[in-house]
């Protein structure tokens, strides 16, 4: 087993497009580290710059502590499982997971016992000697594993293994994978579009937009305090709420707002939002100076979850339900911040299915939990306020 | 709407009919006939020449045109036994199984092997050398048979099998065709080999041969078919029996007093047999990589 260095790995393809920039990136011995992005940001083509499938323009990518960046994909130690699982379709699935042995001479005798012993492992001996053809998406993509652990690899590369799973085989999949990964702590990049996917398996996720990482860490606390409004409306289904307003005092500086009648609370800071003539604030200091003075422009982060219905109240924001997704557990209710500028996204909350049930053009009142409240600047990046 | 009704609108609708029960009886009535027709043009000389074959020769021409020289009651294979005793049929048939299965087997490696170069390797000069290839298609044989044949007689090569053979076995078509298919294989596939160990050559071996084995058969048919008839180029460069294939027995064979059409046209269905069999065998394979690599007619 072995850690998986990328430095300053650059991607550039004929055409100017550049796929990978500047990425910095540490997959520790044993991790399990998910790739998280939409389509199209790069995720892949770093899984296929670790394989060797694609050369870099610039950077360096070392596996175990060798520098592998000009080595080919057979030289480097890696093993690979592709979306469409990328099995052989004229070999039985006993020759497909023999397959990587042979290549690399090893005795029949051997490769026989080694696949059956991987076979084993993922439940496939019954099925040793069908075609891929004559199994089912789960079936295939256990082969493809098989085909990947048989060789013993140092580190293992999984191109969204699951997105060719229906919901509920994904699940059982995707266990698989964690089962086999803990038990033999092969350090394994596994790339995926799907944020339930990547905060179930990753010890670490790193999100990726236009080829560069916003951020990366558990999944936990990427979705607890996201380092900027990519990541925050990306994580969560829906994604954060996100609204404009102005910051207001901090511990050193509590400031009466004009106008509207806002106060930050002593030595706490507050954010009083655009158009709805309210603030929310917080009464914790911050930890440190923020760097953001009072009356600059920012964003304000809500997790849909982390908001209360409360009764009329002058202090809670207010807005009228424009739509309500049933989703069986609760229900997701969109609404309409009463205030917002005209073509602003709707404020979505959860509901419980013990609590209230909103209708359409209801009007409910909002009380976000100042705790779990992310601010962010102009650029989008997040202030640390506590 | 219930499930049974929606599911029953579905199967009632027109566009999940098989194509041949739509319309209504008289468009249907006209479709066949069309296809009928189209059928017997095709079939009509393919039946004369049979039954012609298999008549004996004193009624070959007085019954040609009747229904009962189309299907002869009394069927003779004299006309077969004396093209064998009048020609060395054996040995023009040997020469043309020798010459077009040399052709169709280096032509489907070497041609194969070319087209994935194209397709997957990348080398420079590769759109260059594909864009020559394509030109190469519309170049008719005969526009370098001279050059050819003056280039051949220098190496000595007249009256050979390798000189029917050679200027044979690479193909603009073939190439084309298999790029074609090539270009369309899923890459991850031959990714996940190269992860595995395995190397161009493995892989176009071990993985693109084997999953390409419908669009090898059309190749193998086309190419077959092409060059089993091949007349111009034998005639200009062999002058032996030995090495000369059966289309130059057969015209041969036509004006070799005395003229006898039931020999001729027993010649002519011995020499037709192999490629109607060949196609028949591997008719189903042609036909789905015709449809997979976009080939018409």
């Amino acid at each position: 087993m072995a850690d998986i260095l990328l430095q300053s790995v650059d991607k550039i393809y004929d055409g100017g497009i550049h796929a990978v920039r500047n990425l910095d990136l540490v997959i520790e011995d044993g991790e399990l580290m998910v790739l998280l992005g939409p389509s199209g940001c790069g995720k892949s083509t770093v899984l296929r710059l670790v394989a060797g499938l694609e050369g870099l323009t610039s950077g360096e990518i070392r596996v175990g502590g060798r520098r592998v960046d000009h080595e080919p994909p057979d030289r480097r130690d890696v093993a690979m499982v592709f979306q469409s699982y990328a099995l052989y379709g004229h070999m039985t699935v006993a020759e497909n997971i023999e397959f990587p042995l042979r290549m690399r001479g090893v005795p029949r005798s051997e490769r026989r016992a080694r696949a059956r012993e991987t076979a084993e492992l993922l439940e496939l001996t019954p099925l040793l000697a069908s075609k891929p053809g004559a199994l089912s998406g789960g079936q295939q993509q256990r082969v493809a594993m098989g085909r990947a652990l048989v060789r013993r690899p140092a580190a293992f590369l999984l191109d969204e293994p699951l997105s060719n799973l229906d919901a509920r085989l994904r699940v059982h999949v995707r266990e698989e994978i964690r089962r086999v990964q803990r038990r033999l702590g092969v350090t394994t990049v596994h790339v995926t579009h799907d944020q339930v996917e990547a905060l179930s398996l990753g010890d670490r996720v790193a999100v990726l937009k236009d080829g560069e990482v916003q951020q990366h860490g558990p999944g936990q606390e990427l979705y607890d305090r996201p380092g900027n409004t990519f990541v925050a409306t990306f994580l969560g289904q829906p994604g954060m709420n996100l609204v404009h307003g102005r910051f207001r005092g901090s511990a050193t500086h509590a400031h009466r707002a004009d106008g509207l009648g806002a106060e930050a609370p002593h030595d706490g800071w507050a954010v009083e939002l655009a158009g709805t003539a309210r603030t929310v604030a917080a009464s914790r200091p911050p930890e440190r100076d923020p760097p953001v003075r009072d009356g600059d422009p920012v964003q304000i982060g809500i997790r849909p979850e982390a908001v209360e219905l409360v009764d009329e109240d002058p202090s809670a924001l207010t807005g009228i339900v424009r739509t309500v997704e049933e989703l069986g557990s609760e229900r997701v209710v969109h609404l309409d911040l009463a205030g917002a500028p005209e073509g602003a996204a709707p404020f979505a909350i959860r509901v419980g299915r013990g609590g209230a049930s909103p209708r359409p053009g209801d009007r409910l009142h909002l009380a976000p939990r100042a705790e779990r409240i992310r601010v962010f600047d102009v650029r989008g990046d997040a202030i640390e306020l506590a | 709407m219930s499930l049974a009704s929606a599911k029953s609108s579905t199967t009632t609708a027109a566009g999940s009919r098989p194509v041949w029960r739509s319309g209504t009886p008289t468009g249907r009535l006209l479709t066949y006939g069309a296809l009928g027709l189209g059928t017997l043009v095709w079939l009509a000389p393919v039946m004369v020449m049979v039954s012609a074959s298999l008549r004996p020769e004193s009624r070959v021409l007085t019954e040609a045109g009747t229904l009962r020289g189309l299907f002869p009651a009394d069927p003779t294979f004299e006309n077969y036994t004396d093209v064998f005793g009048r020609v060395e049929f054996a040995r023009m048939f040997w020469n043309t199984l020798v010459i077009n299965a040399s052709i169709v087997v280096g032509g489907l490696a070497v041609n194969s092997a070319a087209a994935y170069a194209l397709a997957r390797l990348d080398w420079r000069g590769r759109g260059a050398a594909l864009a020559t290839i394509l030109a190469l298609l519309v170049v008719p044989f005969e526009a370098i048979a001279v050059p050819l044949f003056y280039a051949t007689t220098t190496f000595g090569w007249r009256d050979t099998y390798l000189v029917q053979i050679l200027p044979f076995v690479a193909n603009a078509l073939s190439i084309y065709i298999f790029y074609t298919f090539f270009v369309g294989l899923p890459r991850e596939i031959e990714d996940a080999a190269r992860v595995d160990g395995a190397g161009p050559w493995r892989i176009f071996l071990e993985i693109v041969i084997p999953s390409s084995r419908m669009v090898f058969a059309t190749v193998a048919i086309i190419t077959f078919v092409l060059h089993w008839g091949l007349y111009l180029w034998p005639l200009l460069v062999t002058s032996r029996v030995d090495v000369r294939p059966l289309p130059l027995g057969i015209a041969a064979f036509r004006t070799l007093p005395p003229v006898q059409w039931g020999d001729v046209m027993a010649f002519a269905v011995m020499m037709v047999a192999p490629v109607a069999l060949i196609f028949l065998i591997l008719q189903r394979w042609f036909a789905r990589s015709t449809a997979a690599v976009g080939l018409k007619g």
